[in-house]
Formats: C-alpha cells, sequence, structure tokens
C-alpha cells in the first residue's frame, strides 16, 4: 500500500442523506465506494446515523481531494461539509477500503454530563473537540470491528 | 499534574461505549457488556475489571489513569537520578 508516509492526507466530512437509507441501497453505496476506493488506494470509515454520514477518507493528498470532490456531487446526499483536513504520519484505516458502522442510539443516547462525540464533530466544532471526537468514534470502530472478526 | 475524577471528559460514543480523555489525552474507556455490566479499559486497552455501574467502571479508569500519572512521574525522578 502506498501513501505510508507525510504524504497521507486524512480528510473527513459530514452529509446528510437525501431520503432515508434502505439496507440495499447502502450495501450498494459501500460496494461502489470500496471498489473504487481500492482501485485509487484509499482507505477510511463511514459512519452513519440519524440520517447523517461521517466519513473519513486517506490516501495521497490529490487523490483524496478529487474523491472528496466527486462525492459532493453524488446525488445520494446534500449539506456536505468538510471538518478536518490534516496529514498523518500513517493511516488510521489501513485494512479498510472503507469500514463502514451505524451508531447505535440517536442523539439523547449520551447520558447527562457526558460528551455525545458523533454530534461534536457533525456540529463543525472547533478544531481540538473535532479531533478528540474523531479519536473516540475511531476508537470505538476499531473495538467493534474488532469483536466483529473474534465473534 | 495528575488525573482527578473530577477533571476527566467523557464521551459517548453511542449507546454503551463511553471514552475519557483530558487535555486532549485519550485516559480509557468503558463498554457495556451484554450481561449489563460495565467493562473499564486503561489507555492501553487493558481491561480494569466489570463493574455494575458506570460510575463505579469510569472511576476505576480515572484511578488508572492517575496511578499511569504518578508512575511516570516517578520514573522521571529515577532517571534525573541516574543522570546526575
Amino acid at each position: 500500500m502506498t501513501g505510508q508516509g507525510t504524504d497521507v492526507l486524512s480528510l473527513v466530512y459530514t452529509s446528510s442523506a437525501s431520503q432515508p437509507f434502505r439496507e440495499t441501497a447502502l450495501v450498494q453505496l459501500l460496494t461502489e465506494c470500496r471498489r473504487n476506493n481500492a482501485a485509487v488506494d484509499v482507505t477510511g470509515m463511514l459512519l452513519y446515523r440519524g440520517g447523517r454520514f461521517i466519513q473519513v477518507l486517506e490516501g495521497v493528498a490529490d487523490t483524496v481531494r478529487e474523491l472528496a470532490e466527486r462525492i459532493r456531487r453524488d446525488p445520494r446526499h446534500h449539506d456536505m461539509r468538510v471538518l478536518l483536513e490534516e496529514r498523518v504520519s500513517q493511516r488510521r484505516f489501513p485494512d479498510w477500503t472503507m469500514g463502514y458502522r451505524a451508531l447505535r442510539g440517536g442523539e439523547d443516547a449520551a447520558p447527562e454530563g457526558y460528551r455525545d462525540s458523533f454530534a461534536d464533530l457533525d456540529a463543525d466544532s472547533d478544531e481540538d473537540t473535532a479531533r478528540r471526537a474523531l479519536a473516540e468514534l475511531t476508537l470505538w470502530f476499531r473495538v467493534r470491528s474488532a469483536a466483529s472478526v473474534d465473534a | 499534574m495528575t488525573a482527578s475524577s473530577s477533571d476527566v471528559l467523557w464521551a459517548c460514543v453511542e449507546e454503551g461505549f463511553h471514552v475519557g480523555s483530558r487535555g486532549g489525552d485519550f485516559l480509557g474507556y468503558v463498554d457495556r457488556q451484554a450481561s449489563g455490566e460495565f467493562r473499564a479499559f486503561d489507555a492501553r486497552s487493558e481491561q480494569l475489571g466489570d463493574f455494575a455501574t458506570l460510575a463505579e467502571a469510569t472511576a476505576a479508569v480515572a484511578a488508572r489513569a492517575e496511578r499511569l500519572d504518578l508512575d511516570g512521574m516517578l520514573a522521571g525522578d529515577d532517571m534525573q537520578g541516574t543522570v546526575s
């Protein structure tokens, strides 16, 4: 896999589904996404909660930016906003052409006094908050993915 | 400075999965099990045990972080001692 050095760009965006996603539509989207990403050596994860997407794309900078522009024009979603764009020393999702997880529970799942990671990242927060929320979501994704493999 | 329960920021990623941090540093997480118990993990993802309540589990994460902080400070003192 290329792009393991300092030329790896990680881009995080949020968007809204244009209509409620049925399982079959989601499977089709992921299949397309994984095929296209594998062809250009892009990895990442896609999260979905209550009609909102958060996606992380990582790879060679120009490739990632071109892909993000293509995604922006996809009519299956709208209101795309880039939340974070940073150079990273290594990929966070080297084994996923596009890992996918839907989050259980909605916006009121967080107990009183707890931050809501998905909402904190989705809300276009300050950079420190966005980085913290992304780290939390990434940890959760890895723990849940490892549990799926072990099961 | 060490981690006390009061200065840890806790976030809920999804129902039953909670992550603790302080000043941007990851401290550990708590994952509710199918049994209903709350399993606590430190920053190295080492299990700290199962607890009946979320509050007990998050307190265990904070206590572990505090101990690791103290260990780190003591190790720093030792290194200074060997240099001089």
